[in-house]
């Protein structure tokens, strides 16, 4: 009996091809650097664009809802999507291509994997502040408790990681080829470096009313030498991630199709009607009387107004904006009034409003009517600028309210049935999502006050003082 | 009554009076006590290996000589020992009921004596189970198993059914046991599979099984049991024992027919008082617009239905309309149009049938037909068995084909072979859709319908494909949101999911006998199916999802499925007494297990050729995909049951696993199992007539479970399709670990089992505690990580529960005979720990998006608890209102419930009169929380009764609770706000803003799940033999038979009325959600047995 007990027991201890059989034979254990760098790009534009729309798009009043007002009236937390989705989603994989391209040799993608990094990574300090950043993303490495760092070391990590991105971006086949996988620009690697610069100087004007010094002499450098430092000069730049529709809809459209309830926002469409501006009928589609009239953010919908313009939110092969010329151009405007650049704020400011207006087709007649127009003829007022950065930032909702919370401009008040009294001003960021509070609660910053889950703690570049 | 317990008694004491003599050969006939000849029933000699069987005519003749003690015995019936002195003949009367010595059927199929073993088994016989002719096995074992939670997802065709041992042993995967069949375990995958574009309940593997094909189930309940099946053991084993060809009177046929009709019967508890619309209530009415009348109001403000996209508020799903019955004139759907193309208002009106109207009513047909033959060297058994069912909503249906042969030959003396093989046809060609879906028509009518509307005419138009604002579109009773709100009998009749299934399974084995007492058996079983099913999506369907924009012509989804399972099993069977006192048998075996699924999917985005279905159809390529996975495992066991005298008795066993699943240095685990059982009546020679059986027993296992294939090493996944002709690769978002070990469940029960009065009455109790170990559990980790969750051995879990099973034979007369069964069972469940300092474990979200209700795990506390949020309190439980007089919310979210009950249960009562014979079932459950979609989105939506309750659309409402602190309200009206703070609020507020609220707070839509249900009645008269006979009939019933018949109690909390009986999905993570849950059926039937 025990012999045949034994004899069992060696049959059965057999194991020889037990790993083979346990290989997934479904998912490969590894993937090209390239196929995982067009995830990144499509991640990182679904996920903001997506959640861009519930959110900060009601908080710039650009567009609200008419039925489903909670958001916009913050009586929910905020989502967890850009935590998940933008901020965890693009570290992990572009870590995965960062470190394949340095073992690779290739430094344009490596150069190109951090620029995309960087934007995202911009993208949700903005939105929650201090967020792990040294050590987020190492979870494979066993690190699952990452610490948290602060704004201003991000921020000037970001500028230290961008130039070293610039100098590794090189045009030549010795420097690596971003693949089929570089669904943004197809390879060109002069509009990578250009994307590069021309973050570079919205991270640094970002930061400029905080560190004023550091913002100056940054956006100086890459101003000052564009050899070295190209940046976007027409649309023809623009980073903009083109949706090929069918199984790939647009975000806005994708999002507008499953509820239909997004109506286009009173304080934009006041603007607009104020200012004349011919953008109203690319933004907007008008009532049945022909005439706009902005929904006001939070209330119900009580009768019909103006929707958003179909080319947002019916067009499935429509477009994602990163970062566009017009910015650009709106940037150099402020360094040159705030005296950061010998440049003429006048031509910038105007090249930045016909930028913007070029997008939609809108014609030279009416772009320097325009730009004559009584509010928008240019009298050396950075809140000139502002404002019409708010306009032309119509569609890319988190840097709007980015910097509408850097700059004030416009000065927008809470929805009008806020779940929350006692604020004079939209929210300054969300709160951390609660799984992170959970289960990372030893590092969650213990100086980040969060009042009603919105307000709160103003990010280290807010300087605004008197708003609650 | 007296005479037949007085009989066997006689007999007794004339074996102990006469005196004795040599060996001489004795007769007599053996007989039920209905008279009837018991066929094969065994004859033997105790003590002795010599005996017989009866023959055809109940008789017997067997050799022996005074002083001897006969055994007689039956299965299902109860032995009887005769001491032989004088007697040339002994005529014998078997009961039947209650048994001392019963044979169960254990691990690998091994036929043992009840009271050899020292854990809880439970027996129930297949005719119990068959006569309702239930659709799935497993929901015709409510209430009948001591320890098991047995919860069927809905009345409609296909629905899965779950059963529950002894509580949950997992924090979020599969609580099922393992199904053996004939000594081989079957698949009961549950697949309430989602689609990419659907949620559709195809129920659980086991359903396939042909209730007339089973001879008994036994339930194996705690890992002592089950440590012979090893991993998939430990939530317990269902052995199922299919018919064998026996010794029959007559030519071998049995023939069944019935027929049965179901009908919904638990619908949510609707309002029939307000329509649909925005915000019509006479309240809104008379404080804002006094000056008008109420048609002028809804005029200016209401629901209005046009094709142009000018009707007002049609768009609004909600049901805060005008009210209905008070002789408003409405546009709506059926509206007549005026020359303009205008609809002429009508009346507008409650429907309140109108969602009773949508079901309709069900018919099941099955039929069955076997052929049994036994000769002296093989025997066997066909059967044909053929269901058909049409579901009570529309357009669903079931057909189900079964073949089954079972067949034992004897080759020679000592050898055996025998094979059984199921043969399975499954065809749906439309299950129905559900859960928190646009697709399940409960969704619409739990929240979105209007009270207004007239199912019948929405059912007369559904095919109409009209224009609205110049676009095609299916015919609706809203039609702005072409996206939302699809007609249910489009959805029934053209968005359809078909299934079909083709399934074998079965096994061979071949049995030698070594020498006397020891035999080598090895067997070979598999259970192998292929699935196929298509959901099919016609054009101007109404869609919430990408479909709608993209799929304008049509689209579907198709998928083949192959799952198969082999085991192969060689063992030694040693059956041996050691001394005269002391015996033993020993089973010394191994295992080998394959299981192997395959899934192969296609679909597309859009068709070319409208609504034709086709791969060739597809506009652009289609999306193929085909996944695979496998796991074997390899097993040593063995295991010895010592028997000293007949009254103690010892199990010992061991086995070990070798999992592919593990990694290399865990991959081998080991469980051990004890088990001790005292019969000390034995000893103690009570009398029988008051302590008929007593025994003790007690037990320790440990049962180890394996991990899922292919959790090892991180991989990348495939994002969709090429985005821009690029194919997108992502990182897995789970981290895997490489230091896997098995989880391992180590249980410890005692048992007591008294019979009394002849054994009259009985009971059987149990205690049992489990602890599970090492659970394996995906550990959430924060996002900063890059990662979302890490799979660990992370966590224990402790059951500890008693299970009592009574049984009584309350009459035993001549005529009427009354027996009863009680099933009790409590289960008490804790988290022992989680690891990593984990606070919680979030299970599942149930309602992530708006008030944040989840199922968690907290350590300390039960599995399973209902947390979300709740209205804000002060310290004494008053709600605290602010100066609009709408409650506040609390600042974090609390525990609300726990999923599972405290104690569930059933009682059986079974009577015979004549040739009649009435049994009924009822069953019930205390407690057992529910988070209910239904009661939350309905009371947001205004669909429900409580929306209306009061007249609170009609005058407002005032909520319960006091004023926050800092509240400065002018109360008593002299024009200057004073501070209210703490008193009792006073404000009146809509019901609307209320209602449309009442989503932040969690804690109103928990329902105790406590119900009684009279879940079976059987009635069946036994057509007399005198009447058949003359037809060459040997026997036949006729019986009607009902099936969940009656909620009889529910909780007052659950005020929506749902089923509260509910699960969603096959994990355990679908315990105690509520979601848009498919109404059940009240089933009636008649039913014929007839044998020949």
């Amino acid at each position: 009996m025990i012999l045949v007990g034994l004899s069992l027991i060696l049959i059965a201890s057999c194991t020889k091809n037990f790993d083979e059989i346990n290989t997934n034979p479904n998912y490969p254990d590894r993937a090209p650097l390239t196929n995982v760098f067009a995830y990144v790009i499509q991640n990182l534009s679904a996920k903001f664009g997506t959640t861009e729309m519930e959110y900060a798009a009601s908080y710039v009043g650009h567009v609200t809802k008419g039925t489903y007002t909670d958001v916009a009236n913050y009586v929910t937390s905020p989502s967890s999507s850009i935590w998940s989705g933008v901020y965890r989603a693009t570290v992990s994989n572009a870590n995965f291509v960062i470190s394949g391209a340095e073992k690779e040799g290739n430094q344009n993608l490596q150069a190109a994997a951090t620029i995309l990094k960087i934007y995202g990574l911009q993208l949700v300090v903005d939105i929650y502040g201090k967020v792990p950043y040294t050590e987020a993303g190492l979870g494979s490495e066993g690190l699952v408790h990452p610490k948290y760092d602060s704004e201003e070391f991000i921020y000037n990590d970001f500028l230290t990681q961008l130039d070293k991105a610039n100098d590794m971006l090189v045009d030549d086949a010795s420097a690596g080829f971003l693949g089929d996988g570089d669904v943004l620009y197809e390879g060109d690697i002069l509009k990578w470096k250009k994307f590069c610069n021309s973050l570079h100087l919205r991270v640094a004007i970002r930061m400029s009313n905080v560190d004023e010094g550091k913002a100056k002499a940054e956006i100086a450098k890459i101003l000052g030498d564009p050899a070295k430092y190209p940046i976007f000069e027409s649309n023809k730049d623009n980073a903009i991630l083109t949706y090929p529709g069918e199984d790939w809809i647009e975000p806005w459209t994708a999002r507008h199709s499953s509820i239909g309830d997004d109506w286009i926002a009173k304080p934009i469409v006041d603007v607009l009607l104020d200012y004349n501006d011919p953008r109203i009928a690319y933004y907007a589609t008008p009532k049945s009387d022909g005439t706009y009239e902005g929904l006001a953010v939070g209330e119900s919908l009580d009768k019909l107004y103006s929707r958003v313009n179909d080319r947002f939110i019916k067009n499935p092969t429509g477009s994602v904006f990163f970062l566009k010329y017009s910015e650009v151009e709106f940037i150099k405007a402020e360094a040159a009034l705030r005296g950061f650049v010998n440049l003429n704020a006048k031509d910038a400011y105007e090249a930045a409003i016909t930028a913007s207006c070029k997008e939609y087709d809108i014609s030279d007649d009416d772009i320097s009517s325009y730009l004559q127009g009584a509010k928008v003829a240019f009298n050396n007022d950075l809140t000139q600028i502002y404002m019409q950065k708010w306009i032309s930032l119509f569609r890319q909702s988190w840097e709007a309210w980015a910097e509408m919370r850097r700059t004030d401009v416009p000065a927008l008040p809470p929805a009008v049935n806020t779940a929350h009294l006692g604020h004079n001003r939209v929210p300054f960021r969300f709160s951390y999502p609660d799984s992170e509070k959970k289960l990372n609660s030893a590092n969650i910053p213990p100086d980040v006050n969060e009042v009603d889950y919105y307000w709160g703690y103003q990010i280290w570049w807010d300087t605004r003082t008197g708003v609650q | 009554m007296k005479l037949k317990l007085t009989i066997p008694f006689i007999l007794l004491i004339m074996g102990f009076t006469l005196h004795s003599f040599g060996q001489r050969t004795i007769k007599g006939t053996i007989t039920s006590s209905e008279g009837e000849p018991l066929i094969g029933a065994s004859v033997s000699i105790k003590g002795t290996t010599s005996g017989t069987i009866s023959d055809i005519d109940g008789k017997y003749k067997i050799k022996a000589k005074d002083g001897d003690i006969l055994q007689f015995s039956y299965i299902g019936f109860n032995t009887q020992d005769i001491k032989v002195d004088g007697q040339e003949t002994i005529d014998v009367i078997l009961t039947q009921g209650i048994q001392l010595d019963e044979l169960v059927v254990t691990a690998l199929g091994i036929k043992r004596d009840k009271k050899a073993l020292g854990y809880a088994v439970q027996d129930v016989k297949g005719d119990e189970v068959s006569e309702t002719n239930p659709n799935n096995i497993v929901s015709a074992l409510s209430g009948r198993i001591a320890g098991a939670q047995i919860v069927t997802s809905s009345g409609q065709v296909g629905a899965s059914s779950t059963i529950k041992i002894r509580g949950n042993k997992t924090f979020t995967g599969s609580a099922q046991p393992l199904f053996v069949v004939d000594g081989t375990p079957i698949m009961n995958s549950i697949s309430s599979a989602r689609s990419s574009t659907t949620y559709t309940d195809f129920g659980n593997a086991a359903m396939d099984i042909d209730p007339s094909n089973i001879e008994s189930i036994s339930v194996l309940k705690g890992a002592s049991a089950a440590a012979l099946y090893g991993s998939r053991a430990a939530n317990g084993v269902i052995l199922i024992t299919t018919k064998k060809g026996t010794k029959k009177k007559g030519i071998g046929i049995e023939f069944s027919t019935s027929l049965a009709f179901d009908d919904v019967y638990i619908l949510p508890n609707y309002q029939n008082e307000y329509g649909q619309g925005r915000n019509g209530s006479e309240y809104e009415w008379k404080l804002k617009y006094p000056d008008l009348t109420y048609q002028e109001f809804h005029d200016k403000r209401e629901f209005k239905w046009a094709l142009d996209g000018s009707g007002r508020r049609m768009d609004w799903d909600e049901s805060w309309g005008s009210r209905l019955d008070v002789g408003l004139m409405v546009p709506q759907m059926d509206s007549p149009l005026d020359e303009n193309g205008k609809p002429i208002p009508t009346p507008w009106i409650s429907h309140p049938d109108n969602v009773k109207d949508f079901y309709e009513t069900g018919i099941t047909s099955g039929n069955n037909l076997s052929f049994t033959s036994t000769g002296d060297k093989a025997s066997g058994r066909l059967t044909f068995g053929y269901t058909n069912q049409k579901g009570t909503s529309p357009n669903t249906d079931q057909e189900k084909i079964n073949l089954g042969i079972n067949t034992d030959i004897k080759l020679t003396d000592k050898l055996k072979v025998d094979a059984n093989v199921n043969y399975i046809q499954l065809n749906n060609d439309n299950l129905p859709q559900q859960g928190n879906s646009m697709r399940n028509p409960l969704l619409e009518f739990n929240s979105w319908f209007g009270r207004q509307v007239d199912t019948k005419y929405l059912k007369e138009h559904y095919n109409d494909i009209v224009l609205f604002n110049g676009d095609k579109k299916a015919f609706n009773w809203m039609m702005a949101y072409p996206s939302q709100h699809p007609n249910p009998y489009w959805n029934a009749y053209k968005n359809t999911m078909s299934r079909e299934r083709n399934r074998i399974f079965g096994n061979t084995s071949i049995n030698y006998q070594l020498f006397k007492g020891v035999d080598l058996t090895a067997r070979i079983g598999t259970d192998f199916f292929n699935e196929h099913r298509k959901f099919i999506y016609h054009k101007y369907s109404r869609d919430w999802t990408n479909l709608y924009e993209n799929a304008t012509n049509g689209t579907f989804w198709e998928q083949y499925r192959l799952q198969s399972e082999t085991n192969a099993d060689l063992f030694l069977k040693i059956n041996k007494n050691l001394t005269d006192d002391l015996s033993m048998f020993t089973t010394l075996g191994a295992n080998y297990t394959e299981t192997f699924n395959q899934y192969a999917t296609t679909n597309g985005t859009n068709l070319i050729v409208a609504d034709f279905f086709s791969t060739s159809n597809f506009e652009g390529e289609p999306i193929v995909s085909f996944t695979k996975y496998k796991s074997v495992s390899n097993s040593v066991f063995g295991s010895t049951n010592l028997g000293y005298k007949s009254f103690l008795y010892l199990d010992l066993s061991l086995r070990g696993d070798w999992s592919s699943t593990l990694p290399r240095e865990n991959r081998n685990y080991w469980y051990p199992s004890a088990n001790l059982g005292f019969i000390f009546t034995e000893l103690l020679n009570m009398n029988p007539d008051i302590l008929s059986y007593g025994k003790l027993r007690g037990g320790i296992a440990s049962v180890g479970n394996a991990t899922s294939a292919y959790s090892l090493n991180p991989v990348f996944y495939s994002i969709g399709t090429t985005f821009n002709d690029i194919n997108m690769f992502g990182v897995q978002s789970t981290l895997p670990t490489y230091d896997l070990k098995p989880e391992i469940t180590t249980s410890k029960e005692f048992g007591l089992e008294m019979k009394f009065f002849y054994n009259r009455l009985g009971f059987d109790i149990t205690y049992y505690d489990a602890l599970t170990t090492n659970q394996l559990i995906y550990v959430d980790i924060p996002y900063s990580s890059g990662y979302s969750a890490w799979k660990k051995n992370a966590g224990s879990i402790r059951n500890k529960g008693i299970e009592l099973q009574l049984n009584g034979t309350i009459i035993e007369g001549n005529n009427l005979t009354w027996d009863a069964n009680l099933n009790w069972s409590t289960n008490n469940n804790k988290i022992e720990e989680l690891s990593d300092g984990l606070e919680e474990l979030q299970i599942t979200s149930f309602y992530g998006s708006y008030s944040g209700t989840s199922l968690m795990a907290f350590p300390g506390k039960e599995w399973g608890a209902i947390y979300g949020n709740t209205f804000a309190r002060n310290e004494n439980g008053d709600i605290i209102v602010d100066k609009r007089g709408m409650p506040q919310s609390g600042d974090d979210p609390e525990i609300l419930g726990y999923v599972n009950p405290d104690w569930v249960g059933g009682i059986r009562n079974t009577f015979g009169y004549k040739g009649f014979n009435l049994t009924a079932l009822v069953d019930f459950r205390k407690g057992g929380d529910v988070f209910s979609y239904s009661k939350a989105i309905g009371q947001h939506a205004g669909i429900l009764q409580a929306t209306v309750e009061g007249g609170i659309r009609e005058n407002g409402m005032i909520v319960d609770g006091v004023y926050e602190n800092g509240t400065m309200l002018d109360l008593n009206g002299d024009g200057e706000p004073e501070d209210v703070s703490g008193q009792k609020n006073e404000t009146v507020i809509a019901a609307r803003t209320y209602w449309r609220s009442s989503r932040n707070w969690g804690e109103l839509s928990v329902i105790d799940g406590s119900f009684i249900k009279l879940r079976e009645v059987v009635f069946s008269y036994s057509i007399p033999k005198s009447f058949l006979n003359k037809m060459n009939i040997q026997g036949g019933t006729i019986s009607l038979f009902g099936r969940n018949l009656a909620l009889l109690y529910t909780d007052e909390s659950n005020d929506v009325h749902i089923d509260p009986e509910v699960s969603s999905g096959g994990t355990v993570a679908g315990t105690g959600l509520e979601s848009y849950q498919l109404p059940p059926s009240r089933t009636l039937g008649l039913k014929l047995n007839l044998k020949f």
